[in-house]
This record gives structure tokens, C-alpha cells and sequence, in this order.
């Protein structure tokens, strides 16, 4: 709870920050999105594409492997028979080893009669005459069946392959099911999954080497005979063709060229994603069947969801689908490889959303600082005006107590003055002459005090009150000023000049104030003078070398000494005794505070008997040190 | 009938000066004095411990000053100012003050004169001979209705 309040004020200060926070990481969160959204669509396109050419790929495959086929039975519908030599011819000129590299053997077996075997085993034999197989040329397996289809004619004739000369297929149920339904159908049909004699891998030390593979099968009929129903065909059958295939090769061959490798796909036979129906897998990883269940739920395999840059790619990008070849359903499963998106693309709404994450923080960052800074300002001007208010405050118990001090001391002083008058008046016979001159210095004394009274009143007065500035004619005022000098003591002979055309920008009330002070102190030194000249003006050469105007009062009256120059504008600071100059040496200490309300300087010089300079400015940004201004004047 | 002077004075030294000051110009009307501003307001509505005073007797001339005890001396201005009996009664402020403000709210709450007391009992004596010249002498004011 203790702590609830700081985190509430922070959070209200800096709610503008978070604000922005949110908006710009939701901005940033919307700018991934979208790009990977985006990035994904391409690579699901990209995948689809694949997948599509794939699956176009592996039929046309077939059906090209089907087409050599159908080109072989040609050979028996376009002659009588066909021998060894027409079939290897056959072989050869289609360029089975190099065009069909998934065919390991195109073959025929023919349909035999148990009564025609004998027959059939001795035109094999004089077929082979010339070079016996290593196993003879009996038909195997050996016992007693209804009809036999030995392999007749192989090619390539290699020595893998010669082996299988005699062959009879049919007794394995794989083959026999596809020989069934190719000789009922018509149609060439593949076995399902079974192993293939292939050529051993290079550097293998055995001669053979079993490789899964599918064998087609495609029926051939007799010549004219009609094979229409499915009885008739297994009439009209003479034997089929044969083409013992290895997947490897076949579907390698497909893939080769433009196949993305990022993709792994797998083809499995007909009955489902099991290792037992396998017939390719391109990376050697089975796949299909660990996502056979999930591929209705994709996603939630591995990692269910991809973690924001993580350079997998997509687990998603799967694809199960069936095709046809040679008349079985063949399962091929297409996957995504995790490097399937990891070049340039998927890097992408990482970028975007790292970048954006900066972005926002600094942001984030300027706002709040911003604000901070705001707080700052808006604390600073608290105690700002908390300060002013105080001021105003104690401004205002000094008003209170300057009015006591100006109603309630002076009534003391009229009550000393008037009685002692009183007794002047009523009880003169009771005093001699020295008793009468003291009651007149009790008289004067208190009348003095009177003055001084005024005088730090009137001091007070221009340091309190507002400032109403507007522009001052200073030579009217001057004149004004020595007007009622003048007409205050008329018989005094004075020189009074005033420049004319000094407009200043000030307060009039308290300019005026600084020149009944400084003119006044002018006439008051002057008194002595015969030919009393006091002359107000502005100082050209220090206004210009000082920027700023520099306005002085000269008289030629008594002067003073230098040395104490800086103790002029004290308050009660005397430089002359009372009986020679009366005042209260609060004048120019009153003058002072005008000056420095104004933001102005004032300084002084002069010489004793030799009369005084007062020079003043009034605003800021006096570019001369008063002091040496002052002893370059002197000197001049 | 006597034209009655209303001294509103709190002190007691002034109060003696200022009798002094009328005596020596000649000036022999009744001087009554209200200690504080309530007592005057009393004196001239005729209520507390004047609450008997036949007002048909109004002062000619009241001298008032600023400073004063419960009810201060502008508060008193503007109640005789605000009442019909009292508004056109001339009022001369005499203060020792020489404030801005209070020379400001005197005339603006309708007061005749603004004197200030000087320390020097020579120039209040010739201050109080003038105002008495001009407000008991030369002044012509209205008759009113009471």
C-alpha cells in the first residue's frame, strides 16, 4: 500500500508515455503480423507450387514408364511373334538405361499351359543357347499350377537380371493380385511395395542388391480375340509385359533438377504412412507417418507454435496427397524442411518486429522524458509560485507595518512637537532663554525624525508595488522636477539644462522619485554656488561603448571624495554634516532601488568642491564595469 | 443654532492638540469626540449610549480620522455616505497617513478633504485654521431635511 501511490502518480505523469508505448508496440505488433502473414503466404504459396509441380512430376513419370510399356506390348500386336532380339532392339532403341533410369527390367512373361511347358522350356532353351543362365533355364518356382508366367524376355540382359529368366512371378501373391487385375482390367498395374533386384551401389562387394521397388504390370491378349468382358480377357491373355521398377531411382529421377531440397516428400504405397508402404524418402527421415494423426490438427506437433524469430521455419507447411500410378493409390506427404524459409524471407518479420520494438522504446523514451521534464517544469513553476506567494505575503505585512510605522510612530512625534510648542506658548515666562532653546531642540529633533520617517516610507515604497512601465518622456520630468525646486526656493540663482528627446521605457512614479532624489541632491549641493549649474543628459561615449544608455545628472556644487564613492547610495550614508547640507541619506539609497527595478546601474563621481556626476542606466546589459568607466572619465 | 464639530479621534493627544489648534484660530463651536468608529456611527444614528440625542442636531463639519479602534474611519465614511441623513455631511479627513491607498478610498468613498497631520504643530495650527475658515465660514451647505 505504501508504495501504491508513487506507482499511481507515476503512472498518471506518465501515462502520455505508455500510451505511446502501447499504440507503437501495437503498431509494431500489426506491421509482424501483417509481414508474416505475408511471408508466410509466400512460402505457402511457394510450397503449394511445389507440391502441385511434384505431384504433376511423379504421374507424368508413370506415365511415360507406362508409355514404354504399352510401346513394348505394341511390338507383339504389330507382328506375328516377338523374339529376344526384337525385344533387346526394342529396349535399346527406346534407351531404357539412360531415359528410364527407375527401370531396372522391362520384361515379358508369358502365359504358359501346364500341357505347353515342355514346349515352352525347350524354345527358352534354344533362345539361350548361346549363353545358359546360372540357375538353367527351368520355369521356378517348380511344382504343378493351373498356368505359369515366366519371365521370357528381360532386358537390360545383365547379370543381375539373367537370374530372373524363367521366373514365375505369379506364384507371389504381391505380383499375382497386380497380374490379376491387369489382366482383368486391361490396364497396366503395379504391385505394391516389394523388392527389386537392382545393381548393387557402387563399392559394394555383393553382386546383388534389394531395393524396394513396385513392379507393373500390363496385360497382352491374343491377337483378334475380343476383350470386352472381363471372361474374355482372361481367355484372350497371352502374357504381360513387365517392368520391374525401383522407387529410388524413379523418384529420384523426378526431383532432380528443379526440386526444392528444402522439401522433404515421402511416397508411400497404397495403405497408409508406414515404414512397410515406404517407397521414397527423399531425406532419409521418415515424416509423414509421426504427422500422419496431426495433419488434421496442424501445428500442434513439435513446436506447437513457432517462437518470434526462431530460424526454424514453419512446421505447418505440410501436404498429404494420393495419386494414381498405374492404377494404384499412392500416398505422397510433402514437408516443409525448417530451411525451407530461413533464407532472406523469413528473416523479414523478425526485422520488422525487432526494429518496430526499437522504434517503440525510443519513443517510449522521448515521450517520457518529455513528460518527465514537463513534471519538472510544472514543479519548478510550483515552487515558484509557492515562493511568490510568500513574497506576496510578506510584501503585504510590510505594507501593514510600513502604514503602522507611518500612522502610529508619528503620532508619538506630534504630541513632542505640539506640547512642547503648547509650553512655549502658555508657560514662556516659566523658561529662560536656555530652557526655551532646549524645548527647540526637542521641537527639531522630533521634526526630523518626522522626515526620516517619510523619507524610509517613501525608500519602502519604491521597492513594494507593481511596476507599470510605459514610455517616459525624461526631460519633461526633469523639468518638472526642477520646476517645483525652483518655485520651492525661488531666490536661488541655477543653471538647470535637460537634454531633450530622452524617451525611456519605465515606471514614471518611480522615475520621478529618482529624479526629485538626484536633482534635488544637485540643487541641495549647489546651494553654496553662485552660479549653480545642474545639467541632465545622456553620456554619448559611455551609452555607446556601454550598448545601452547611460543618463547622468551633473552638478557643480560641493562634491565629494571618491574614496567614498561607494558608500553613497547606503542608506543613512552621509557624506556631509547635518548643519552643512540637512537630509536624511536615504535619497540615494532610494534612487538605487529605482535604478535596479529598472534593471539599470548607477554609479557616481565627482571631486570635492569640484562638483558630482550621476550616471544611470535603466535596463540590463551594461557592457562596461561602472569602475573604470568612472576613473577614464575622471581622468578625461 | 451651533454648528457642532464631530471629532472621531482615538487619541487622546491629538484630540488635545486639535482643540488647541480650533481654539487658537477662534474657533469656539461644540466639539463633540467619538472615541472609535462605533461611538461615532452611534452619535449620528442616535442608537446605543445615544440612542436619547435629538437628531435634528447634526454635526456642520466631521473630522475624521483613519486609524480607529472597532470600526475603522473609511468603514464610517461609507455608512454615512450610504444613509440619507449623513450623506451630504462634509467630512474632512485628518490622518497621519499619506498612503496612496488611503487617499484613494477617502475621496472614493466621498470624503470633502484629506489632510495629513503634520509633525509640526505650527503648520497643523495654520492646516486647522484654513479648514475651519473654509467648512465653518465660506462653505454654503444645502439644508437638509432634518
Amino acid at each position: 500500500m505504501r508504495y501504491a501511490r508513487p506507482v499511481f502518480e507515476h503512472l498518471k505523469r506518465a501515462a502520455a508515455a505508455y500510451a505511446v508505448l502501447l499504440f507503437a508496440l501495437m503498431l509494431t505488433f500489426l506491421a509482424y503480423d501483417y509481414v508474416r502473414r505475408n511471408v508466410s503466404e509466400v512460402a505457402e504459396d511457394r510450397f503449394d507450387e511445389t507440391v502441385r509441380t511434384a505431384h504433376d512430376v511423379i504421374e507424368g513419370q508413370m506415365n511415360s514408364y507406362v508409355d514404354a510399356m504399352l510401346g513394348a506390348r505394341a511390338l507383339f500386336y504389330a507382328s506375328r511373334s516377338v523374339n529376344r532380339e526384337e525385344w533387346r532392339g526394342y529396349a535399346s532403341g527406346m534407351d531404357l538405361e539412360d531415359r528410364y533410369e527407375g527401370m531396372q527390367i522391362l520384361g515379358y512373361a508369358e502365359r504358359v499351359e501346364p500341357e505347353e511347358m515342355s514346349a515352352f522350356e525347350e524354345r527358352l532353351a534354344s533362345t539361350f543357347e548361346d549363353e545358359e543362365p546360372r540357375n538353367g533355364l527351368d520355369v521356378r518356382p517348380g511344382g504343378e499350377r493351373s498356368e505359369y508366367f515366366p519371365l521370357t524376355y528381360l532386358e537390360p540382359l545383365d547379370e543381375a537380371n539373367r537370374v530372373l529368366i524363367g521366373y514365375d512371378a505369379y506364384t507371389k501373391p504381391t505380383h499375382r493380385t497386380a497380374m490379376d487385375q491387369a489382366r482383368d482390367t486391361g490396364r497396366p498395374e503395379a504391385t505394391g511395395r516389394t523388392f527389386v533386384f537392382s545393381s548393387p551401389p557402387e563399392g559394394s562387394r555383393s553382386d546383388l542388391a534389394l531395393e524396394p521397388g513396385l513392379v507393373v504390370y500390363l496385360p497382352v491378349y491374343r491377337k483378334g480375340e475380343p476383350t470386352e468382358t472381363v471372361a474374355e480377357r482372361q481367355d484372350a491373355l497371352e502374357g504381360f509385359v513387365t517392368c520391374y521398377l525401383t522407387a529410388e531411382e524413379l523418384l529420384r529421377g523426378i526431383f532432380e533438377e528443379p526440386y526444392e531440397p528444402s522439401i522433404d516428400f515421402e511416397v508411400y504405397d497404397d495403405g497408409g504412412f508406414t515404414p512397410r508402404n515406404l517407397l521414397y524418402d527423399d531425406d532419409g527421415v521418415l515424416r509423414a507417418g509421426e504427422a500422419q494423426a496431426p495433419l488434421t490438427t496442424i501445428g500442434a506437433i513439435g513446436e506447437s507454435i513457432a517462437p518470434i524469430g526462431a530460424s526454424k521455419g514453419p512446421p505447418d507447411l505440410k501436404y498429404a496427397d494420393e495419386l494414381d500410378a498405374a492404377g494404384r493409390e499412392w500416398s505422397v506427404y510433402f514437408e516443409a524442411l525448417p530451411e525451407f524459409q530461413t533464407d532472406g524471407e523469413s528473416h523479414l518479420p523478425l526485422f520488422v518486429f525487432l526494429s518496430g520494438l526499437a522504434a517503440s522504446l525510443a519513443l517510449f523514451a522521448i515521450t517520457f522524458l518529455l513528460v518527465r521534464s514537463r513534471v519538472r517544469a510544472e514543479r519548478a513553476s510550483e515552487d515558484l509560485e509557492h515562493a511568490n506567494r510568500e513574497l506576496e505575503a510578506t510584501n503585504s505585512e510590510l505594507e501593514a507595518f510600513s502604514y503602522s510605522v507611518s500612522h502610529d510612530l508619528r503620532a508619538p512625534l506630534r504630541s513632542i512637537d505640539g506640547f512642547s510648542q503648547i509650553i512655549l506658548e502658555d508657560y514662556a515666562d516659566d523658561f529662560d532663554e536656555e530652557g526655551k532653546d532646549y524645548l527647540g531642540r526637542v521641537r527639531a529633533a522630533s521634526q526630523r525624525m518626522g522626515r526620516l520617517i517619510d523619507d524610509l516610507l517613501g525608500l519602502s515604497r519604491v521597492t513594494r508595488g507593481n511596476m507599470e512601465r510605459r514610455r517616459v518622456d525624461l526631460n519633461a520630468l526633469a523639468m518638472e522636477v526642477a520646476g517645483e525646486l525652483r518655485e520651492a526656493k525661488p531666490e536661488r540663482k541655477v543653471e538647470f539644462s535637460a537634454q531633450k528627446g530622452l524617451e525611456v521605457w519605465g515606471d514614471s512614479k518611480l522615475l520621478r522619485v529618482a529624479l526629485v532624489n538626484l536633482i534635488g541632491n544637485a540643487w541641495k549641493f549647489t546651494e553654496k554656488e553662485p552660479e549653480a549649474k545642474i545639467e541632465f543628459g545622456q553620456d554619448e561615449d559611455l551609452s555607446w561603448r556601454g550598448h545601452v544608455s547611460v543618463y547622468y545628472v551633473r552638478d557643480n556644487g560641493a562634491g565629494f571624495e571618491m574614496a567614498y564613492a561607494d558608500k553613497l547610495f547606503g542608506a543613512f550614508q552621509r557624506l556631509h554634516g547635518e548643519d552643512e547640507f540637512e537630509g536624511t541619506g536615504i535619497g540615494l539609497a532610494t534612487v538605487q532601488r529605482v535604478v535596479h527595478r529598472h534593471g539599470g546601474r548607477i554609479w557616481a563621481e565627482g571631486q570635492v568642491g569640484r562638483g558630482a556626476t550621476f550616471y544611470f542606466t535603466l535596463q540590463p546589459g551594461l557592457r562596461l564595469d561602472p569602475k573604470r568607466p568612472q576613473e577614464e572619465a575622471m581622468s578625461k | 443654532m451651533d454648528k457642532i464639530i464631530l471629532l472621531i479621534e482615538d487619541n487622546r493627544d491629538d484630540e488635545a492638540l486639535t482643540r488647541r489648534a480650533l481654539k487658537k484660530n477662534n474657533i469656539g463651536n461644540e466639539v463633540v469626540v467619538a472615541r472609535d468608529g462605533a461611538e461615532a456611527l452611534d452619535f449620528l444614528f442616535g442608537m446605543g449610549s445615544h440612542a436619547e440625542r435629538d437628531l435634528s442636531y447634526m454635526p456642520h463639519l466631521v473630522l475624521l480620522d483613519l486609524k480607529l479602534p472597532k470600526v475603522g474611519g473609511i468603514e464610517v465614511l461609507r455608512r454615512m455616505r450610504a444613509d440619507e441623513r449623513t450623506k451630504l455631511l462634509p467630512v474632512v479627513i485628518l490622518t497621519s497617513s499619506k498612503e496612496q491607498q488611503d487617499l484613494m478610498n477617502g475621496y472614493g468613498y466621498g470624503a470633502n478633504s484629506y489632510i495629513r497631520k503634520p509633525v509640526d504643530f505650527a503648520q497643523f495650527i495654520e492646516a486647522v485654521r484654513q479648514l475651519g475658515l473654509y467648512w465653518l465660514v465660506l462653505n454654503e451647505t444645502p439644508q437638509t431635511g432634518a
